[in-house]
This record gives C-alpha cells, sequence and structure tokens, in this order.
C-alpha cells in the first residue's frame, strides 16, 4: 500500500529561482489496484512516479510504502525492493549482455542463494514470456521484448508494486500490446499493484483507476469512464480522450441524447445504434 | 560496416573449451603468451603452432575466423615486421643500399615478431570467441578477488566490463544512425584533408557523448532502482565450479609448457656446440 | 514524378551469417505534392526504403529515380540529392551538436555550400515553419525543451531546402498536445508550401487525420498503396499484419455489421459525425 501525504518537491534552478515541481500531492493507493498517470510532459508526473521508491525523497509531506517511510534511510533497499520501476528507454535499463544474467541483477544485488536467483529467473522469465530468449543478447530483441526482459528483471525481485514509467512510448503497435498485455497479467493474475504513466489514452482506458496530474497537481483522481468523460477539461491540458469517447461527446454537444461515459468501440457502436434504430 | 568488428565477439557454440573454467581459461591464455615469448626458435615455433592448431580445432572455432580476427591487426604486424627488418643491427649484412641495411639478426627478429603477434591474437580472440562475456567478467572478478584486500576495486572493475560489453553493441548502432542523419543533413566524411576529415567527426561525436552519458544517467538509475549498492554480500546466478576436465585441461598446458621449455634448453645446447 | 521506385531489392550483410532480406522487389510512384503516411512495424523494411529514396542506401537491383535523377549511376551528385529529399530520422533532437540552435540549423545548408547570408534567410523562413520563436537561435540547443529541440532538429532538415521531406515517427514519445502541434506543422509544410511528404507513423488516427494516401510495407515488401480510403477499405488485410483502422472506423464497420448503413469512407470523428448527423436527420436511411 502507498500512502502519499502533503507531498512537496521543488529544487533550485541555475539562475536561482525555486522551481515547484510537485505541490501538494494526497493520494492513498491500495494492494492490488491498477493505477494510471496522466499528465503532459512536465505535468510533474515523473518525479511523482520517482518518490514512490525514493529516488527522489520529498522536501515536503512524506511517503509511505507498505508502512516505510521512503526518508528512513536504513530501509532504503526494503522500499526499493518493495516498488519496482520499469522505464521508458528499454536499453538503458538492461545491465547484462544475456537476458537470464540481466533478469537475475536484482537478485544477485539483494544476495538472494543462487539456487533461489535461479527459480526466480526462471519463473519471470516465464511470465514475461520470454523463456526461450533466456540465452540471447537483449541487443538482439526487439523492443517490445527488451521492455519485457526489463519487467522481468523487476519481477524477480518480487515486488509488490510496479511503477511503470511510459513503458511503451518507445515501442511500435505489436510491442506496446504485447507489453500492455503483461502489464495487465501482472496485475490480475499476480496481483501486483500497478502505476502505469502513459500518454496513450487507450492503455489509461485499461485501468481502475485514473489520476490525472497538472503543474504538480492532482486534479482529477477516479475511474477512467468518470475521467475521461472531462473532455473538454482534458483537452484544455494537453492531454487526450479515446476517439470513441470524442465521438459520443461531439454527438452530445450537437444535441443527441448519447452517453457521455464511453469507452470502447462496442459501447460507442452500441450508443450510436440506439440512436440510429 | 562498424558491425563486422569481431573484437570480443563471442561464438556460442558447444565444444570442450567452451566448457572450461573462464578462470583456467584466462590463466591459460597468460601462460601461453609468455610461452610464445619464451619459444624464440623455429622448432619452439613449431610447437606453439602444432598446439595452437589442436586447441582451434578442439574448440570448434572454425580456422577462417581465427584468421579474420587477425585482419584488422594485419598493418600492425606487417609495420613490425618492416622496422625490424630494416632496424635491427647485426654482423651478417645481406644487402645493403644507401642508408638501408639487411641482416640476418633483422630477418630473423622480423619473422620472430610477426609470429608472435599473430599468436597473440590468435590466443587472445581463442579466449573471447570461446567465453561468454558474463563469464570472462565473472572469472576476472573471482581471479581478481584475493587482491580486493589491499584495496584493488575486483567487483567494480567486473561491472564496468559487462555494462562496456553490454553497450557496445548498442552504440555501435547508435553511431551508424548518428553518420546516416548527418549524412542526410550533407555531411561528407570521404573527402578533404585529414583536418577536414577529423573536423567532420565532431557532428558524429558530440552527439555520440551527450548520448552516452545520458544512458549512462537512466542506467545508473535504473540499477539503483534494482538495488544495486556495489559487490558487497552479492551473490551470484552462475556459480564457477572446477571440473574434471580443467584439471585436464591444466595437464595439457603443463605439458606443453615442458615442450616449449625443453626445446629451449635444447636449442641453448645446441648454439653452445 | 519526382520519384520512381523500380523492383528495387536490398539486403543486409549479404554473405554473411546474419544475412536479411530487408526489401524485396518493391516498384511505385510519387507524385509532386503528394501527403504518404508509410506505415509498416519495425523490421518491415520501412526504414531501409526511406534510406533508398535520398541515396544512403543503394539498392541491390532495381533503380531510384528522384526528379529524373538515376540514383544508382556514377555521377550523381549526392548533395544534390540530399538537398531534394530530407530525411528526418527518428529522435531527431539526438543529432543536434552545435553550441547553438542557430549554428545547428546552418550545418545543413553550410555542407551544400550556402553562403552566410543565403543562410541566414533560410533560417528565417524555417523558423516559424516549425513553430519556434526567434529568440531560440542563440541559446545552446540543449538548453531547450524536449518539443522545442524537436523543432530545432526537423528546422535543420527543413534548412536543406528540400522539395520532399520524409519524416520517420516525428511525434514519437511526446505528449498529445507535442504530438498534434508537430503534426500541424507538417500539414502545413505540405498545404501552404507544396512539399511532398512521407511522414512514418503507427497511429492510424493520425494518418487518416493528416494525410491522402498510405504506403503499407510488411516482410519487406508493399502490402498497399492507395487513397486513405482504398487501404482502410480492407481492414481485415491490416489486421492480419497487426495493424488496426482508427476507432472511428471500427464503430462504423460494427454498425454495417448491425444493418445501419453510414453514408461515405468514414476515418476521421469529424467525418463520422457529419454521417451519423445526416443519417438520423435524413429519415434514417442511407
Amino acid at each position: 500500500m502507498i500512502e502519499v501525504s502533503n507531498l512537496v518537491y521543488s529544487y533550485v534552478t541555475d539562475d536561482g529561482n525555486n522551481e515547484q515541481v510537485l505541490k501538494n500531492i494526497n493520494i492513498k493507493i491500495e494492494k492490488g489496484e491498477f493505477v494510471a498517470v496522466l499528465g503532459h510532459n512536465g505535468s510533474g508526473k515523473s518525479t511523482f512516479a520517482k518518490h514512490l521508491n525514493a529516488i527522489y525523497l520529498p522536501v515536503g509531506g512524506t511517503v509511505y510504502v507498505d508502512g516505510i517511510n521512503t526518508a528512513d534511510e536504513d530501509k532504503l533497499w526494503e522500499v526499493r525492493s518493495h516498488v519496482g520501476m520499469v522505464f521508458q528507454n528499454p536499453d538503458n535499463q538492461i545491465v547484462a549482455s544475456v537476458v537470464e544474467e540481466d533478469v537475475a541483477f536484482a537478485c544477485e544485488n539483494l544476495s538472494v542463494p543462487p539456487a533461489e536467483i535461479r527459480k526466480r529467473v526462471d519463473d519471470a522469465l516465464e511470465t514475461v514470456g520470454m523463456t526461450e530468449y533466456k540465452n540471447h543478447s537483449p541487443h538482439m530483441l526487439s523492443g517490445g521484448q527488451k521492455q519485457r526482459v526489463a519487467i522481468a528483471g523487476i519481477i524477480a525481485m518480487k515486488p509488490e508494486i510496479i511503477v511503470m514509467d511510459e513503458p511503451t512510448a518507445m515501442l511500435d503497435p505489436i510491442g506496446r500490446r504485447e507489453v500492455m498485455k503483461t502489464i495487465e497479467d501482472l496485475n490480475t493474475k499476480f496481483g501486483i499493484t500497478i502505476i502505469l504513466i502513459t500518454h496513450n489514452m487507450d492503455e489509461a482506458v485499461k485501468a481502475k483507476r485514473v489520476v490525472v496530474i497538472d503543474s504538480g497537481k492532482i486534479i482529477i483522481d477516479d475511474t477512467p469512464r468518470n475521467v475521461f468523460k472531462n473532455v473538454d477539461l482534458l483537452r484544455a491540458i494537453g492531454l487526450d480522450v479515446p476517439q470513441v469517447t470524442l465521438l459520443a461527446h461531439e454527438l452530445r454537444n450537437r444535441g443527441y441524447d448519447i452517453r457521455d461515459d464511453v469507452l470502447t468501440v462496442d459501447e460507442c457502436t452500441e450508443e450510436i445504434y440506439k440512436l440510429c434504430r | 560496416m562498424l558491425r563486422d568488428i569481431t573484437i570480443g565477439q563471442y561464438f556460442p557454440i558447444e565444444s570442450p573449451i567452451h566448457r572450461l573454467d573462464p578462470r583456467f581459461k584466462i590463466m591459460f591464455t597468460l601462460a601461453y603468451i609468455i610461452l610464445v615469448f619464451f619459444a624464440d626458435s623455429l622448432p619452439g615455433y613449431i610447437a606453439v603452432a602444432a598446439f595452437s592448431f589442436v586447441v582451434v580445432r578442439i574448440s570448434k572455432i572454425k580456422l577462417s575466423l581465427i584468421l579474420k580476427s587477425l585482419k584488422p591487426l594485419a598493418v600492425i604486424i606487417a609495420v613490425t615486421a618492416i622496422i625490424n627488418l630494416f632496424f635491427t643491427g647485426g654482423e651478417n649484412i645481406l644487402f645493403r643500399w644507401k642508408f638501408i641495411k639487411i641482416t640476418q639478426t633483422g630477418i630473423v627478429s622480423a619473422v620472430n615478431m610477426a609470429l608472435r603477434l599473430i599468436f597473440l591474437v590468435t590466443g587472445s580472440s581463442l579466449l573471447t570467441y570461446t567465453t561468454s562475456p558474463i563469464m570472462l567478467t565473472g572469472g576476472i572478478e573471482s581471479l581478481l578477488s584475493p587482491f580486493a584486500k589491499i584495496g584493488l576495486p575486483a567487483h567494480e572493475l567486473a561491472m564496468m566490463m559487462t555494462i562496456a560489453l553490454r553497450f557496445i553493441p548498442t552504440l555501435l548502432e547508435e553511431t551508424e544512425k548518428i553518420i546516416m542523419a548527418q549524412k542526410a543533413r550533407g555531411a561528407d566524411f570521404e573527402s578533404g584533408n585529414i583536418f577536414h576529415r577529423a573536423k567532420a567527426l565532431i557532428p558524429i561525436l558530440v552527439p555520440l557523448f551527450i548520448s552516452s552519458f545520458r544512458r549512462a544517467d537512466e542506467l545508473a538509475t535504473a540499477m539503483e532502482c534494482r538495488c544495486y549498492r556495489g559487490g558487497k554480500n552479492r551473490t551470484s546466478l552462475k556459480q564457477l565450479s572446477i571440473c574434471g576436465s580443467d584439471w585436464a585441461a591444466l595437464c595439457c598446458m603443463l605439458f606443453f609448457a615442458a615442450v616449449i621449455i625443453a626445446i629451449n634448453i635444447l636449442d641453448v645446447r645446441l648454439m653452445g656446440y | 514524378m519526382p520519384i520512381t521506385v523500380q523492383n528495387v531489392s536490398y539486403t543486409y550483410g549479404k554473405g554473411s551469417p546474419f544475412e536479411k532480406i530487408a526489401l524485396d522487389d518493391v516498384s511505385f510512384t510519387i507524385n509532386d505534392g503528394d501527403f504518404i503516411a508509410l506505415i509498416g512495424h519495425t523490421g518491415s523494411g520501412k526504414s531501409t526504403l526511406i534510406q533508398l529514396l535520398n541515396g544512403l542506401l543503394k539498392p541491390d537491383t532495381g533503380k531510384v529515380i528522384v526528379n529524373g535523377v538515376d540514383l544508382c549511376s556514377e555521377k550523381v551528385d549526392m548533395k544534390k540529392i540530399r538537398s531534394t529529399v530530407g530525411i528526418v530520422f527518428q529522435y531527431p533532437e539526438y543529432q543536434l551538436f552545435e553550441e547553438t540552435v542557430y549554428k545547428d540549423i546552418a550545418y545543413g545548408p553550410g555542407n551544400l555550400g550556402k553562403s552566410p547570408e543565403e543562410i541566414a534567410s533560410i533560417i528565417d523562413e524555417v523558423i516559424p515553419l516549425v513553430g519556434l520563436d526567434g529568440d531560440v537561435l542563440d541559446k545552446s540547443p540543449f538548453e531547450l525543451s524536449g518539443g522545442q529541440k524537436r523543432r530545432a532538429a526537423i528546422a535543420g532538415v527543413l534548412a536543406m531546402q528540400p522539395s520532399i521531406l520524409i519524416l520517420d515517427e516525428p511525434t514519437a514519445g511526446l505528449d498529445p498536445a507535442g504530438r498534434n502541434d508537430i503534426l500541424s506543422c507538417i500539414k502545413n509544410l505540405h498545404d501552404k508550401q507544396g512539399t511532398t511528404v512521407i511522414l512514418v507513423s503507427h497511429s492510424m488516427e493520425d494518418v487518416a487525420n493528416t494525410v491522402d494516401k498510405i504506403m503499407v510495407v510488411s516482410d519487406s515488401k508493399l502490402l498497399a498503396f492507395g487513397t486513405v480510403e482504398e487501404v482502410f477499405k480492407d481492414s481485415e488485410a491490416l489486421k492480419n499484419i497487426g495493424l488496426n483502422v482508427p476507432q472511428v472506423t471500427r464503430v462504423v464497420n460494427h454498425l454495417k455489421q448491425k444493418g445501419i448503413f453510414l453514408n461515405g469512407d468514414i476515418y476521421t470523428v469529424d467525418a463520422a459525425i457529419d454521417a451519423i448527423d445526416a443519417y438520423i436527420k435524413g429519415g434514417k436511411k442511407c
């Protein structure tokens, strides 16, 4: 469980100004949730994410992860092994030149006995569907495969929570689908809490809860359905909505009686069918 | 193309040489290098050549690959041989033209140097061809660990090697991309004098350095997120273990050393008479 | 006819164990002023294809003819080709290298032998085209924000004054607002300057909103090349190679299965709204 209270983060810029990146963030994330975090570049969402595993420490307020204060230096590694983190560029998070060696990296750092590492590595590769590539060199893999290896490296650490910082941004549609499937599996089959930072609205729709951050504040925190119906607000802060949501929204603007919280192609078809019948 | 460089490349095939413990292989390679310098007579070189040939055959690495690894060094080998050929002093002058003279000692030392270099490259490429980078760095770390007590950062050195090996292909690919992009902006890397060509490299090197720093920064964060905190109390997925074939290989190596030393002693005696 | 590609094939690493066919017997013609989306997966051959179009790669067999010049012939003036066909590669901001944005943009025209005065006037011209302010010119490119860096890098290619512009996923990694800005800059270039544009993209929604024609490359072959309508009509063929038509088009197709036939070819939200409107107001007939 994550508990963030009155989180403030700021830094002093080169020209001496105090730049406030996060302003009084409050959020509670329960075990097993799947939360998408949206916000335009520079909104503070990545900074927020980096507070969850003590890469950044709060300037004001507190962040508790499974009851541990992330500012507690003695428990730093406990926090980091509880909260795994996957980044945008798969190339820059893979350390070793053999897939299974890389997956083992975190376990080796945590002094897990070799036999146990073997088991965790095999299980993690199985979970992301990369077992047959365990002896491959990462640079021969596709983007989606590399990202799955990076995820396996985190799973092997057995974290309760995984924070994903735009994990699909550099991938092609096939890679995106592979990675999203893996992320959904981790949440539904393995009960891992997922915090997914993304620019892709179709991915955010798959979450159970969507948090929108704008200029360092949480401005909306609700179900995808209730978040995306704020089409005008989201567009005003530089975000998007799924195309079908926009379609329903525009039809409402033309005076048609259509639900404003349409999220999927099927729902949209059903609603328009009702209108046309 | 840049990808053709085979230095440090690993060829994952099954062979007795591939299965040897990396620590033994590293020590064998060092011993082999020392022995190559020891064997400075014709019978000695024949013995080294025979030994090298047999090991290459056992390793199932194609001979052509070994020759390919010599190719980038062909110029260095040739230059070394030529320098030795012309600039070694000696009595027995065979040829003289103005200030250039070729002596018998010169020829001998030219052949000596060329052969030594060829054997050195063969030996060390055989090591990297048959040992995965991870095993190699693991072996080096394990061999250096006794020196950790006197302050040698064995783990850090091994980690540096691991990361370097991991990023060589990535950076080569990136270099190719940058070259393409600057070429598309009309850059010309092929014409002009040396000064112009060197200057033309700036648009490649600056982006390459900047991107390497960015990668290093991101990698460091990712490593911290995965609880990396130096070599202390680290465990390892793959444990190095010594087995019977390693000892058998050691015996072969000792036998080879004995042969070289014997040839040397005999040679000295023969010369004496 | 600025670009003609005839039976072009290309293989990487010929003769080595890593040999890989990148393009297999590809032919097509691109006309002046076309606005084309090039779609295909990583490894489909599309990167090879764009590099062939300005002579960065030479085809193994076949011909690439740009404005009547055969790129394979010996005496081609490569610099001239590079200035005719500009390529903005993926993440172009990673190629910035100069001390100032001005100098970086000047690199391309400088290579073409333009005088400082000409370069100054070119820079004046391209800066507004990418939506940058003149005051960034004296800054270091590394001080700019992500979106600004990308625009500066695109300006560096535009400064070559190409009549054909190829952009490889110019919106990758940007947030929705940044993406829309870049796309509208590109649309502007095509509409106002008459530049022929080839846009590599993965987003079918973006593609439908901007381009006129679509080229699909899959498995080293040219799978489809035609107007947006022609290519999206065969949504099954696209699905087979893991691509999808825009969401609104899927809605329209589903409605069709339910017996509701909307008029016209619908690939954008605006078109869908008009069609639905017309359908309902027109007494629910098609």
